[in-house]
């Protein structure tokens, strides 16, 4: 029972070798191959999706940070400009009081310029007045001389009284 | 019925023979499992999807399980030897479970058995002689130089418990069936055959290849 026919051993080794090879070829590579490419798929898209995931994050955090300096940023413009525009209208409203004065003073300066103009007009022609009345009333020509004593007369009583009315 | 019993007794027939060459049933039937196992695997491994259906997940259970046990056993870095453990398991497990189906056991034979020992025993040696080169024959010299002897014949042992054991079970099942079966012919024999045949068959092409990887393993990377 334990004899061993050759024929049957040569053939049982090349049997198990033949199939070997045949599933091998047929099966075991080609499966294996198969499942070891999709565990490298399922590998690179777990790495792929964890590596989107941290960038994801990564901007969002680079996004916050952005947005918070930009609201700062922002803060700041708005407070500058404020404190410029106040600067500027401090600045506005001296200008404008300063002119208002210089115009005030212009229109004073005029307005005493045109009186003393007035004064100064009719003065003379009061004068004038007085020596015509006064020839009038001689009913002759009064001499160079006694026209410019006359003359400084009303001058000068008109000057007194001037003086007393504007005083 | 006795004669059935006698029929398993007396060896496989010679079915033919080629050249003067016998071609027993045995062989016969091998060559019938092997057909088989072939248009599985054809069946088996078309159009594999990145998705896969119910067909594709029994080839991936099936092919994640060897290469499970191969990991497991051998270590990562001979998951090279799959293929060949993966071959090895189905021929033994359909070869065991072929006396179900009423035909001989190829493994009910010694001279199937020896061969596939002897298979594993080139394949210890060459692969330990590959990974260590001369310190592996040195080592059967190891510890005393007068122990070789005894590690010669412990090596030499391996094919042939090997071939024993699994020749011993599948003969010993197929005589207890066919006695059972000459006994009680009815429900009996359905309820036996579960353990000897299914049982017995499955656990001895697990042992078998188990036995294998583990002295392959051993041979090849165990640290000198």
């Amino acid at each position: 029972m334990l004899d061993i026919l050759p024929t049957t051993f040569i053939f049982t080794i090349i049997n198990l070798i033949t199939l070997f090879l045949i599933l091998r070829f047929l099966f075991f590579k080609p499966v294996g191959d198969f499942l070891e490419k999709r565990r490298q798929k399922i590998h690179d898209d777990l790495n792929n999706a964890r590596r989107e995931r941290e960038e994801a994050a990564r901007l969002l955090d680079e996004h916050r940070a952005m947005l918070a300096q930009a609201k700062a940023e922002a803060a700041r413009v708005v407070e500058a400009a404020l404190a410029k525009a106040e600067e500027h209208r401090e600045e506005l409203i001296a200008k404008a009081n300063a002119e208002a004065a210089a115009i005030l003073e212009r229109a004073k300066a005029e307005i005493r310029q045109e009186q003393a103009k007035a004064v100064e007009q009719l003065r003379t022609q009061i004068a004038s007045l007085s020596v015509a009345a006064a020839e009038k009333l001689l009913a002759r020509s009064i001499t160079a001389a006694d026209q410019d004593k006359i003359f400084e007369q009303v001058l000068e009583e008109l000057d007194s009284a001037y003086e007393k009315y504007s005083s | 019925m006795i004669s059935n019993v006698e029929a398993i007794l007396e060896g496989p027939r010679t079915e033919f023979t080629i050249f003067g060459l016998p071609i027993t049933e045995s062989v016969v039937n091998t060559w019938l499992v092997m057909a088989v196992l072939i248009i599985l695997a054809l069946i088996f491994r078309r159009n594999l999807q990145v998705y896969p259906d119910k067909r594709q997940n029994v080839v991936e259970a099936i092919v994640e399980a060897v290469s499970g046990l191969v990991n497991t056993t051998m270590g990562q870095k001979n998951k090279g030897f799959m293929p060949y453990i993966g071959t090895l398991f189905f021929l033994l497990l359909f070869s065991n479970l072929l006396g179900i189906f009423g035909l001989r056991p190829p493994t009910a034979d010694f001279s199937v058995t020896i061969a596939y020992g002897i298979v594993t025993f080139f394949c210890i040696h060459y692969f330990a002689i590959k990974a260590k080169g001369w310190s592996y024959i040195k080592g059967m010299g190891e510890p005393f130089i007068f122990l070789l002897p005894m590690n010669l014949i412990g090596e030499v042992a391996k094919p042939f418990s090997l071939g024993m054991r699994l020749y011993g079970n599948l003969l010993g099942g197929s005589v207890i069936m066919a006695m059972i079966s000459g006994a009680v012919a009815l429900f009996v024999p359905a309820v036996a055959s579960i353990y000897f045949d299914l049982f017995s068959g499955i656990l001895q092409s697990f042992i078998f290849v188990m036995l294998t990887m583990v002295f392959i393993t051993l041979a090849k990377d165990d640290d000198e």
